[in-house]
């Protein structure tokens, strides 16, 4: 996704987007934006080749992750508000399944080389190999889960910060039609198991989304059925 | 027989209502988009946001009741003249349904009693259906010079709120549905 929205042929494709690259680009930034839940003063970070160094080892010793989530789009002109919850699960490798169930239930699933979205109309399945694109995207999305998006310079200026309870990182896009878009993100990681705490993306209008993740449990038994297009 | 008055006299959406909240499915010319479709009232304008499940927003549009309208945001794979002006005149009308300087011309429907404008205007010819009780519009039909072009409905089984719209065209691949989420 990353290096997918830098090139021209990649952009063209952007243009294109139909909805479910929207779908994509969601999860995409949902789980690369950035919540600030603990917005307590930050400073830079002491040691990030640390940092790396025990992402990097939460990454393999984290078989699946199960939480709720509470979204909250803010529409900062309008002075308003959504809120959405679900839960969320992961299991290696690449297994995500997010569950919006207010304001109403809304299912997204990836897995085994596809994507099935469900609302209580539609149900729709698309095959994220035949395109490179959603191939990247979904590589992504579990390098985000498990830490790895930080080792991406090409696509993302990043700075890392600190306070006694998370590692900040912040992400700036480089490419341009790609701010256009998403200006900012932020992820904060839990200094207790480096699980990704919170999320939040800021638009270039400074509206955002940002995401929490609650009562997070790893290494639970997930059954695979969880992945399944049922 | 009421004044028509402002052009959101018996509009769900005028002025001196609350937020809207809806779950929405927009079919443009072969793209499905589905999220949250919430309207907002400011004053003499309205404001109206898309955004899907994950929160990314796919337009933001500005509705005065002059009939101008402004694009704040429109994702750029959504971004095409044709599709942003039909659904900057749909909203339009679903938004203020009898806009100024339309020539309007008051019936009755005799077999339900229901009145009916008939309307000619920059939008072209229409006819609003009003609901007498609750003096809300029920259905708005746009005619072309053989055909229908446009119809919305709305339903409601209360005075405040309607709890769906389907606004749907008959020559064109654009169809939304609206449902009401409640937060009124």
């Amino acid at each position: 996704m990353i290096s997918a929205l830098k090139g021209p042929t990649n952009i063209l494709e952007l243009k294109h987007m139909n909805k479910l690259k929207i779908y994509f680009t969601g999860i995409l930034l949902l789980i690369s934006a950035g919540v600030m839940k603990a917005q307590d003063q930050v400073k830079p970070m002491s040691d990030i080749p640390g940092f790396k160094s025990k992402l990097e080892e939460m990454s393999k010793a984290v078989l699946s992750i199960s939480c709720d989530f509470v979204q909250e789009k803010s529409l900062v002109v309008l002075s308003e508000k959504i809120i959405s919850k679900g839960v969320f699960f992961f299991r290696k490798e690449n297994n995500i399944r997010w569950e919006y169930i207010q304001p109403y239930r809304y299912l997204i699933i990836i897995s085994n080389g596809q994507l099935y979205t469900r609302d209580d109309r539609n149900q729709k399945v698309y095959d994220i190999e035949s395109n490179r694109m959603f191939g990247e995207m979904n590589k992504f999305i579990s390098g985000c889960i498990q830490g790895d998006i930080l080792r991406n310079d090409v696509d993302y200026a990043t700075e890392y910060f600190e306070n006694s309870s998370y590692y900040f990182v912040k992400l700036v896009p480089r490419d341009e039609k790609m701010r256009a878009m998403l200006y900012e993100v932020h992820i904060w990681f839990d200094k207790k198991d480096l699980t990704v705490s919170a999320l939040k993306m800021v638009e270039s209008g400074q509206d955002y989304t940002k995401i929490d993740f609650i009562n997070k449990k790893l290494n639970t038994d997930i059954p695979l059925e969880k992945f399944s297009f049922k | 027989m009421p004044a028509i008055g402002k052009p959101d006299s018996f509009s769900w959406f005028r002025g001196d209502t609350g937020r809207y909240l809806f779950q929405s499915s927009i079919d443009v010319f072969n793209n499905n988009y589905s999220g949250l479709l919430f309207i907002k009232p400011l004053g003499n304008i309205r404001r109206i946001v898309f955004i899907t499940e994950t929160g990314i927003k796919i337009f933001d549009f500005e509705f005065s009741e002059t009939g101008d309208s402004k694009v704040h945001y429109c994702l750029e794979a959504m971004n095409r003249k044709s599709v942003i002006n039909t659904l900057l005149k749909d909203m339009s009308l679903m938004l203020y349904n009898i806009p100024e300087n339309s020539n309007v011309k008051v019936m009755q429907d005799k077999g339900t009693g229901k009145m009916i404008f008939r309307l000619s205007d920059n939008y072209g010819k229409r006819y609003c259906i009003i609901n007498r009780e609750i003096q809300r519009v029920e259905e708005l039909i746009s005619t072309g010079a053989f055909t229908n072009k446009l119809n919305i409905k709305f339903f409601s089984t209360k005075i405040s709120e309607p709890d769906s719209v389907i606004l749907s065209h008959y020559n064109l691949k654009l169809k939304m549905h609206l449902i009401n989420l409640n937060e009124n």
